[in-house]
């Protein structure tokens, strides 16, 4: 199939029509909306309740200079190991002034399979602002402590917050290029607000091991644009970009520990023949390699191996680590391989491998 | 947004929100409920659509959200019976096969491109992805695409 055929391939083709029990749930639903505001009645406890939630969450919440990759951890159930959270501690925090914003490259971490940078931006100056991440949308709405740092409703668009408190709205994209032969499928943007309104970004990238060297080249971009709020364009001139080349420093040590299944080894119709375990400064990373028995489909391949789970002798799932994207090769079918990470510090002795009922499990020492 | 703005529109990309919730739950029931929950959570929060003409991805993002909470519920609980086939044969079988065994994370962005039409800036804020994250995303979805066809 050449290019152009397959730019003119119409995927409605794979579909059959919809079927009329969901085109009637979702046409009655859609019918069934009312059109006066719904009328929230709140409780004196319910007030108290909420003064409370926002006490605490005033109390918890973290000055911008504390934020960094940990505060990504909790909201991804991801967990990165002291070693790593260490080494990224000591990143040299260096400042740049893009337009109106500095933006700090606060944290850097390879280690030759994924590379983390988290980048924290914040207004130069004491005049008001909404930041923006470079990979949001100016309709969608703030996150809660934006709207209770600008005092406004929680459903409140970025936009419309600039146009509220009658600030600019700036879109705050930092990022890194790596030559994209070195690039090994995913790429991962999170953000995470200060109270005061600063905004650290974390990007992840997944690179080739077997390409990476000890210096990782890469190109750091801080691009920042201001929005008029008034008219949701982007103000002319006011675009700002710096491009510093960097060099990461790339932690590869790499230690290995191979685990065999512990009697039956037959899960949810595959025979689990081999667990490497690779422990390197982010984490543990998990190659399972499995055969397919004759009455499995290998259409459902996907949809049974991504609930595959390793777990403690307790049966409590492990950390995820900080590369969430596990993925499947079914290339040599009826034998299949499956790469996870987990976030631990260090080879647990035993691990149980939970299946698609999350009941069958199989033990690997 | 009034209701029978509201009502039009959904009726207008109705085929569209099945076949986007199909490719990502791949099971007629739990898009029924997906689909019923995406209207009701749309309307409420129909505040949020500045620009009327932004309405089908601005829905589109709702009901991934809405597949995401169904996926989490499920997460555990699903057994291979409850992952069904389409109740009707798909035009191209071949194609619907080859489409709906790829990992959910190609799957997704080629249909938002080949089937509904987004461009790839579109289906970036609509999976909220950075741009070129999608690029490659369908650039490996059509190798994988071409590679099956071809065989």
């Amino acid at each position: 199939m050449n290019k152009h055929k397959q730019n003119d391939l119409d995927l409605k083709q794979a579909f059959s029509p919809m079927p009329d029990d969901c085109y009637q749930a979702l046409m009655h639903a859609a019918r069934s909306v009312k059109e006066e505001e719904p009328v929230k009645k709140t409780s004196f406890r319910m007030v108290l309740i909420a003064a409370a939630i926002l006490i605490l969450t005033m109390v918890v919440a973290l000055a911008a200079n504390e934020l960094g990759i940990i505060n990504f951890m909790d909201r991804f159930r991801a967990r990165l190991p002291e070693s790593a959270l260490d080494l990224m501690a000591k990143t040299e925090n260096k400042v740049f002034a893009v337009g109106p914003l500095e933006i700090t490259l606060r944290e850097l971490l390879a280690d030759g399979r994924v590379v983390l940078m988290t980048a924290h931006a914040n207004k130069a100056d004491e005049s008001p602002a909404v930041l923006m991440a470079g990979s949001g949308d100016m309709s969608d709405c703030i996150p809660e402590s934006e709207a209770r740092r600008l005092k406004l409703p929680q459903e409140t668009t970025f936009i419309e917050a600039a146009r509220q408190i009658k600030a600019p709205l700036y879109i705050v994209h930092p990022y890194l290029t790596i030559d994209f032969e070195l690039l090994h499928g995913e790429e991962m943007m999170a953000e995470f607000y200060a109270e005061d309104g600063a905004l650290l970004q974390m990007q992840m990238l997944q690179t080739k091991p077997d390409q990476i060297n000890e210096t990782l080249e890469a190109m750091l971009t801080l691009h920042v644009r201001e929005i008029n709020p008034e008219t949701g364009e982007q103000v002319e001139g006011r675009d700002w970009r710096v491009d510093e080349k960097i060099s990461v420093p790339v932690n590869k040590t790499v230690t290995e520990k191979s685990y065999t299944p512990d009697g039956n080894a037959l899960l949810d119709g595959y025979t689990v023949k081999s667990l490497k375990a690779e422990q390197t400064v982010a984490g543990i990373y998990l190659t399972t390699q499995a055969e397919a028995g004759p009455g499995v489909k290998r259409e459902n391949v996907y949809q049974t191996l991504y609930t595959w789970e390793y777990r403690t002798v307790d049966d409590k799932p492990f950390p995820d680590g900080i590369s969430m994207s596990g993925y499947l090769v079914d290339d040599a079918w009826p034998v299949v391989t499956l790469h996870q990470m987990i976030g631990l510090g260090e080879f647990p002795d035993v691990m149980k491998l939970s299946g698609i009922d999350g009941i069958s499990l199989i033990t690997l020492k | 947004m009034d209701k029978d703005f509201f009502v039009r529109e959904i009726e207008r990309v109705n085929q569209m929100l099945y076949r986007v919730s199909f490719t990502i739950l791949q099971n007629d029931e739990d898009c029924k409920d997906a689909l019923q929950q995406t209207a009701l959570k749309a309307w409420e929060k129909r505040g949020s659509l500045r620009e009327p003409q932004y309405f089908s991805s601005w829905v589109t993002r709702i009901l991934i959200n809405e597949t995401r909470n169904i996926q989490r519920k499920r997460r555990g609980l699903v057994s291979l019976e409850t992952v069904q086939e389409p109740t009707a044969d798909p035009p191209n079988p071949e194609l619907s096969i080859i489409i709906h065994s790829m990992p959910e994370k190609l799957r997704l962005p080629l249909i938002l491109r080949y089937a509904e039409g987004m461009n790839y800036e579109q289906i970036a804020k609509t999976l909220r992805l950075p741009l070129s994250t999608v690029r490659g995303r369908i650039y490996r979805a059509k190798q994988h695409l071409r590679k099956e066809l071809e065989a």
